[in-house]
């Protein structure tokens, strides 16, 4: 029995380490030709003389630190609304179930079955309506509005969460938005996590929204990256892909960085969340 | 003594009343608590998505080029008559399914492939469920950028593995080969999905195994008649999501085969030129607003019809509760 145990482990192991490998090649590789001379052709092997100097190319040759800058100003109004506004929401939708909470919920629902396009575009014309065009109060709009499946998590996760505590803290005379920060925000830590891990990193990688209504000076990385066109001062004919595998490398890093910080609550959350389904 | 527990019932009267009271108040609070939250949705709901939603179901039936506000003509289903007619939205539309109808399966069944193997425990299997998530935080951008570099035709990673198995270089972002590769890329993502899959086979009471064990099913047997139909609802999940998002291919494709520089209303070539790459051509660069609309209404129309129809098809394979 323990032999046959052993070899089942041995088995697992060697095929996820197979699988492993096929997810892991592609971000090797690109880290690899990161580091290659940009005169010498593509490698599978670290280079004997890693040059550190592509990725001081890729931040000095484009604006790049701008760019980081306007990503983490969208990137941080998001994420201050998705936690913190869709997190009230959600507890509207899930605690406080008076006349009207069902339809609104069956709004905001009805909201996720429609193509991202069929919204932004009319969006689009509405905000330069508003006259509100390459500015990042965009955001702030649509944050006010709420992220569907943000608050739709929140739901499902406060909604598991037992009344009589909310119930019990009334009667000792908190008001609602004590209970929502003090009581609630605390409860909901890993819920919160998962919140922000997914709005964070769907903002970061958004370059729709940005693309759409901002110019090239509010650009942030997502969209900036794609368009920017590397080119070395002193030899501009030279093909500089190990330097955008650089710059591709670095803006995938906040991303990741993210996404190990908030990895216990992700499955933790997610256990939960798939509870009712 | 007795005059005591009189006083004390007294006060606990007292008490249950005002708790009653107060519990009316509750009522009372929760009705003023969800309003006062709900007014900013309701109104910034009403002006960043029921206003543009509706103004866009009208535009799609007038001319409107982003300048004619004043002269708006009413164009009735003309637009929408236009879709049919036009030489390359219908093909478009056929060349997404064609990509979906193969990644949605194959990136199907390695997602739940990799949540089987990876809802069970041993020893480092957390750190493979990092691994096969990884893909899926990196932004498409970046995806992007990184597999241009592996497509390469000099000494690319895939032209690299062709020679070393003897076949020849091809140009992996050229005409015969970019759909491939472009579903290649979209399937490297696949693990995203499967961390839903693993939180719900681990969900699973552990009697139904242990019951399985008493009567002698065989590992293969408990895998295909416990844990898959018990998790049927997240992987009907799983598939209609990707359904939906293949369907709504647009940045890959740009991102991938497009010409860098010109953002995303560069041009990817014919393969992977897909439906919303034609809507945004049309609205963004032809400037036809109306007809674009109309074209994204008919996109939602299919994704509408899909969705019903695997609702429909859900009581033959998908197991759900019944209380």
């Amino acid at each position: 029995m323990e032999k046959k145990k052993r070899i089942t482990y041995i088995i697992w192991f060697a095929v996820c380490t197979l699988i492993s490998i096929i997810f892991i090649v592609p971000l090797y590789y690109t880290f690899v030709n990161s580091l290659r001379s940009i005169y010498s052709l593509p490698t599978i092997a670290l280079t004997q003389k890693p040059e550190w100097i592509n990725y001081k190319y890729a931040v000095t040759l484009i604006p790049f630190l701008r760019y980081l800058k306007n990503s983490c100003i969208i990137v941080s109004i998001t994420v201050f609304f998705g936690i913190t506004i869709d997190f009230f929401y959600g507890f509207a939708f899930a605690k406080l179930k008076v006349k009207g909470n069902k339809f609104l919920f069956m709004l905001l629902l009805s909201c996720m079955m429609i193509p991202g396009f069929a919204l932004q575009i009319p969006q689009y014309i509405a905000f330069s309506n508003f006259g509100i065009k390459d500015t990042y109060w965009i955001w702030f709009l649509t944050c006010m509005a709420g992220a569907p499946g943000i608050v739709f998590l929140y739901k499902q996760y406060i909604e598991s969460i037992p009344s009589e505590i909310e119930e019990a803290a009334f009667i000792d005379g908190c008001g609602f938005f004590r209970i929502i920060t003090q009581i609630y925000m605390p409860i909901c830590k890993s819920i919160l996590a998962v919140g922000l891990f997914r709005v964070f990193v769907g903002e970061w990688g958004n370059y729709m929204t940005p693309y759409m209504f901002l110019t090239e000076k509010k650009y942030p990385l997502s969209i900036a990256l794609f368009n920017a066109s590397y080119t070395l001062p002193s030899d501009p004919t030279a093909n500089l892909d190990p330097i955008k595998c650089a710059a591709a490398l670095l803006y995938a890093i906040p991303s990741i960085c993210v996404f190990f910080l908030c990895q216990k609550q992700l499955v933790a959350g997610l256990t939960a969340g798939s509870v009712k389904g | 003594m007795k005059n005591l527990t009189k006083k004390a019932s007294a006060s606990e009267t007292k008490r249950v009343l005002k708790v009653k009271k107060r519990g009316t108040g509750l009522e009372k609070a929760r009705y003023r608590a969800f309003y006062a939250i709900m007014a900013p949705f309701i109104f910034f709901f009403l002006l960043t998505k029921g206003y543009p939603l509706v103004w866009g179901l009208y535009i799609s039936f007038t001319n409107f080029t982003g300048f004619n506000l004043d002269n708006l003509t009413f164009v009735g289903l003309s637009n929408f008559k236009r879709v049919f007619a036009d030489n390359e939205a219908m093909p478009s539309i056929l060349r997404v399914i064609g990509i979906g109808v193969i990644t949605v399966p194959v990136g199907t069944v390695i997602c739940v492939t990799i949540s089987l193997i990876l809802s069970n425990t041993f020893r480092g299997v957390s750190v493979f469920r990092t691994l096969f998530y990884l893909p899926s935080v990196i932004p498409a951008v970046a995806i992007a950028l990184m597999w241009k570099g592996i497509y390469a035709y000099d000494g690319g990673l895939f032209n690299f593995v062709r020679e070393l198995f003897g076949a020849e270089a091809v140009n992996w972002l050229g005409y015969d080969y970019v759909k491939r590769a472009l579903m290649i890329m979209m399937l490297w993502t696949a693990g995203g999905g499967a961390l839903t899959i693993i939180a719900a086979i681990k969900g699973i009471p552990e009697d139904l195994y242990e019951a399985a064990d008493i009567e002698g099913v065989g590992p293969v047997a408990k895998t295909f008649k416990i844990t898959l139909p018990l998790v049927s609802n997240m992987i009907y999940m799983h598939i209609t999501t990707s359904i939906i998002g293949t369907l709504q291919l647009f940045a890959q494709p740009v991102l991938l085969a497009g010409a860098s520089g010109e953002g995303l209303t560069s041009v990817p070539i014919r393969p992977v030129y897909t439906y919303l790459v034609h809507v945004y051509q049309q609205i963004f660069v032809n400037m036809r607003f109306g007809y674009g609309m109309a074209m994204v209404w008919v996109i939602f129309a299919i994704i509408m019809t899909i969705t019903f129809v695997l609702e429909g098809t859900k009581k033959y394979w998908v197991y759900t509760e019944t209380n």
